[in-house]
């Protein structure tokens, strides 16, 4: 176990090094450097070259990256060249919002994903299925962004029953958090969900024809419990795996869906700062967000690894 | 030590040498090697159909995916016509390949489902002579009919022809570079018995036409008696024995070959005599792990303690056969039924 | 009935194949057609604002009061030609990566799929706005960059299956005539290697819709007054409370063309 930690640690190395290198490198390509903005517009060649000095643009680009690495990894992301605010903070105010948000979509998906995968396994080739197949077959075809709009028409703004825009944080007033998290959270989730009720069917399909389920039912047990306590645990390595992937594509989903619901997230402060140009703002988040995608990848498989032993 | 040719045939110099060969595989997961040949050395001569026989798991396909460039060689020598076959690399390799072509066992995995006959009979030649865009038609058309099929074959598919008919596309395509050496590995193995008869009687006439030489490998020692000449018996990598056809059937001189003469089906079935009694007994030991000393003695009826320490080397007997067991003179060994 | 491949749906396989198909191809020749088929310039005033629809704006006019069916039209030749550039830009990388890193193996396959790995840990969207940040917003920017985030799976995909097309019989038997290795990749494991990536980029193409609309939406797309679905919902959107039904011509036509999209390749799936 303990070794297995070590290894999983160690394999995930490179990978970190590589895409922290990637997001590096991706800027250092931009047209310009941050040297130009910095000195001006009417600035001389000798004002840009003394900055790109300062800014240590004249060293190796292996050397640039190691002391890029090594303040990244000591939380200093650098500054926006826009508004000087540090990269490090801007992310530290905008990422809670945006895992709140990630966190209900969540909470989305996993519950009609998983109610829908177990009833169209248990009904496989009925109706029931085929119309569940249906609705997920549209749930994963649609933008986010435009159910989250459809969503706010019919909801805040004909039947006013939740707010349109904004954001609450959780502390400061849970109630109205909540209402504010409901409409952006189904907006997200839907795909999820639809992606998690196709999986999950399949899965369980199979367990339910496994002969374990069916000495289960010999002895007697109530079908409800076969489904929901035996199979589903049977399912739940599975379904980690498919949540794991969930959460990689909720972090991309939430930068259009934050636009929509007019929230101040991750997402917002990415695209505001591509729009901009302000490159160090990018990838600061897009290091933040490999770090946190890698992260979860790394608990999916460590939870594979231990459910399953045989895996090595 | 260079293994003498043994049927006394004076033989000049052979076509293909092979000498002390040892192929050797990484096992998946770990670093464990399997050793899947182990010192085979024999010789084949110009016009010569040499058979080699074996159990699956003797090394006889690795043999011959060796001597195709397709198996890792540890060691040994492969010399065809003089040159180091074993040696060459990169374009000197690929202009000499042409010169050794193999027949592989499945038709239909060697043979490319997305392309039509005239592709696959096509591609070979365009290596023979890369100037030539498109190979000359009548060429194609001349290598299907000498492999017994015609034009109307062309076009379709590998999917449109039956197991026979692809076997023969293979050969017909082994052909196009006018080898001087065909390998068949297992060529008829996956084929209907009835099948089989054609395809060995085209080999046979084919050998016969065009006067190259044919390294025949198959498991089943009826067919391999039937076309070769010489015959090689291996078991676990090693050669058990190198005789002629007549010699070896006959007077079998390793008590594997007897072995494997006693389990071939009857001729007549209606025989009255009481079927023999299988002579071997058990699985081949796992190449990963032989049996030290003789590799056969595990399932040897007359194995005594010698066979346990001592390897026996493969050696030549007065009669011109080479066998490598250490009783061979004492023991007498029943041959194939009359 | 144990199937792992889905739950029967309307319509069955080869109706829904022929009906995604036919879909397609009508959106793609309304494009093409664009300037015959529009009525009405899709970037001039025409109308005014909001108004209801009619026969001569068969869908209404949006918020500058252009006709919406016209920008509908020539939204969907921006969004098709966009899908077919990331998809092609994908394609373009992945599969030389994947044949290569299949093919050679070792060294060279390690480090170019530890290479894909690391894209792989990048969320796609976000990866996607970084390099179009790079690059200059602006369409083709914006799906270089899209294509730029397809091209690891692609790459993965085409690597697994040359491992598996490689050890075939017919590969092997190439190389025995002495044909160069080359020749063995381009003539041999592509052709059968190709499949899954066809059905693959099926779907990357509703996903190149979407993301499209994504990156359109919050700017870094299609630049004013060009239309694309992703621009239409982005201006709808900010009137959604005088005009609740902007949203849905373009949202409806984006969900439309995935869903046809993901149809025609669970169907190219099933089929091949």
């Amino acid at each position: 176990m303990k070794r297995m930690l070590i290894g999983r640690i160690a394999a995930l190395i490179p990978t970190v090094l590589l895409a922290s290198f990637i997001a590096f490198v991706l800027v250092q390509l931009a047209p310009g450097d941050a040297s130009t903005i910095l000195a001006g517009e009417n600035a001389t060649a000798e004002r840009i070259e003394e900055i790109r000095r300062r800014l240590g643009f004249d060293r190796s680009l292996i050397e640039q990256y190691w002391t890029w690495l090594s303040h990244a990894a000591r939380g200093d992301l650098g500054a926006s060249v826009i508004s000087q605010e540090s990269i490090a903070a801007a992310i530290g105010r905008t990422l809670p919002i945006t895992l709140h948000l990630v966190v209900g979509a969540l909470m989305v998906a996993v519950t009609l994903g998983v109610i829908a995968g177990v009833a169209s396994a248990r009904r496989a080739d009925t109706a029931i299925d085929a119309v569940i197949a249906s609705f997920s077959s549209a749930g994963a075809a649609m933008p986010s962004f435009w159910l989250g709009l459809v969503l706010v028409s019919i909801f805040a703004l004909r039947l006013d029953w939740l707010p349109a825009t904004g954001f609450v944080s959780l502390a400061a007033d849970p109630a109205s958090a909540l209402r504010h998290l409901v409409l952006p959270s189904i907006a997200l989730g839907a795909v999820g969900a639809a992606e998690i009720a196709r999986q999950l069917r399949g899965v369980l399909i199979e367990i339910l024809a496994s002969d374990h389920v069916r000495t289960l039912r010999a002895k007697g047990l109530a079908e409800r419990r076969v489904v929901w306590v035996h199979a589903l645990r049977g399912a739940a390595v599975p379904l980690l795996t498919i949540i794991g992937l969930q959460v990689s594509r909720l972090l991309g989903a939430t930068v259009v869906v934050e636009a929509v619901f007019g929230i101040q997230g991750v997402g917002t402060l990415v695209v505001d700062a591509a729009n901009n140009r302000d490159y160090y703002v990018v990838q600061g988040v897009v290091v933040v967000m490999a770090a946190i995608v890698i992260l979860i990848n790394f608990a999916v498989d460590v939870c594979y690894r231990i459910s399953d032993p045989r895996i090595r | 030590m260079r293994v003498a040719a043994c049927d006394g045939g004076a033989r000049a110099e052979p076509l293909l040498s092979i000498d002390r060969l040892d192929v050797q595989f990484r096992l998946p997961g770990g670093g464990a090697t399997l050793k899947a040949v182990d010192g085979v050395s024999f010789e084949i001569g110009r016009r010569e159909i040499f058979g080699l026989i074996g159990e699956s798991g003797s090394g006889k396909s690795s043999v011959a995916r060796a001597i195709m460039r397709l198996a890792p060689i540890a060691s040994g020598s492969v010399t065809l016509a003089g040159i180091r076959f074993d040696q060459l690399q990169g374009r000197d390799l690929r202009r000499h390949r042409r010169r050794v072509q193999m027949v592989f066992q499945d038709a239909t995995d060697s043979l490319d489902p997305r392309m039509t006959i005239r592709q696959a009979l096509a591609e070979p030649l365009r290596m023979r002579d890369a100037s030539a865009r498109d190979a000359p038609e009548n060429i194609v058309a001349d290598l299907l009919h000498r492999v017994g099929l015609d034009e109307s074959h062309l076009d379709r598919k590998p999917r449109g022809l039956s197991g026979g008919q692809r076997q023969r596309v293979a050969i017909a395509r082994a052909l196009a570079l006018e080898p001087e050496l065909l390998v068949c590995d297992e060529a008829v193995s996956a084929l209907d018995v009835s099948v089989q008869a054609g395809i060995i009687n085209l080999l046979l006439s084919l050998q016969q036409e065009l006067g190259i030489a044919v390294l025949f490998i198959s498991h089943d020692l009826g067919v391999v008696a039937h076309l070769a000449e010489r015959i090689g018996v291996m078991y676990l990598g090693r050669l058990a024995e190198v005789a002629t056809a007549e010699s070896l059937t006959a007077r079998p001189r390793h008590p594997y070959t007897e072995a494997l003469l006693a389990a071939e089906p009857e001729p007549k079935p209606s025989s009255l005599r009481a079927p023999r009694p299988p002579l071997i007994i058990g699985d081949a030991p796992s190449a990963a792990n032989p049996p030290s000393g003789c590799r056969f003695r595990t399932r040897c009826r007359y194995a005594r303690e010698l066979c346990a320490s001592e390897p026996p080397r493969l050696r030549p007997l007065p009669d011109g056969g080479l066998v490598a067991c250490h009783f061979a003179e004492e023991l007498v060994l029943e041959g194939r039924r009359a | 009935m144990i199937r792992g491949d889905g739950p029967r749906r309307w319509p069955p396989g080869n109706l829904r194949a022929r009906l995604s198909a036919a879909f397609l191809l009508g959106v793609a020749i309304l494009a093409i057609l664009a300037p015959l088929v529009a009525g009405h310039s899709p970037t001039q005033q025409n109308a005014m604002p909001f108004s209801e629809m009619s026969a001569d704006h068969w869908l209404g006019t949006d918020d500058l009061g252009r006709d919406v069916w016209a920008r509908l039209v020539y939204g969907a030749r921006a969004s098709l030609l966009a899908a077919f550039v990331a998809v092609v830009v994908g394609v373009g990388i992945g599969v030389p990566i994947g044949l290569v890193s299949g093919f050679y193996g070792g060294w060279t396959d390690a480090i170019l799929m530890r290479i894909a790995d690391a894209f792989l840990s990048f969320p796609g969207i976000i990866l996607a706005i970084a390099i179009t940040a790079v690059l200059g917003s602006g369409l083709l920017h914006a799906m270089v960059a899209v294509g730029i985030v397809f091209s690891p799976s692609i790459a993965r995909l085409m690597r697994g299956q040359v491992l598996v097309t490689k050890e075939r019989g017919y590969v092997e038997a190439a190389s025995t005539f002495g044909s160069p290795s080359w020749w063995i990749v381009v003539r041999h494991i592509l052709p059968n290697a190709i499949q899954p990536v066809v059905i693959q980029a099926t779907f990357m193409l509703g996903l190149a819709v979407l993301a499209e609309a994504s990156l359109s939406f919050v700017g870094l797309g299609v630049q004013y007054p060009n239309p694309s679905f992703g621009v239409m919902l982005r201006s709808a959107a900010q009137f959604t409370a005088i005009d609740p039904m902007g949203v849905y011509p373009p949202g409806l036509a984006i969900a439309l063309l995935v869903l046809a999209f993901n149809a025609l390749g669970d169907s190219l799936r099933d089929i091949l």
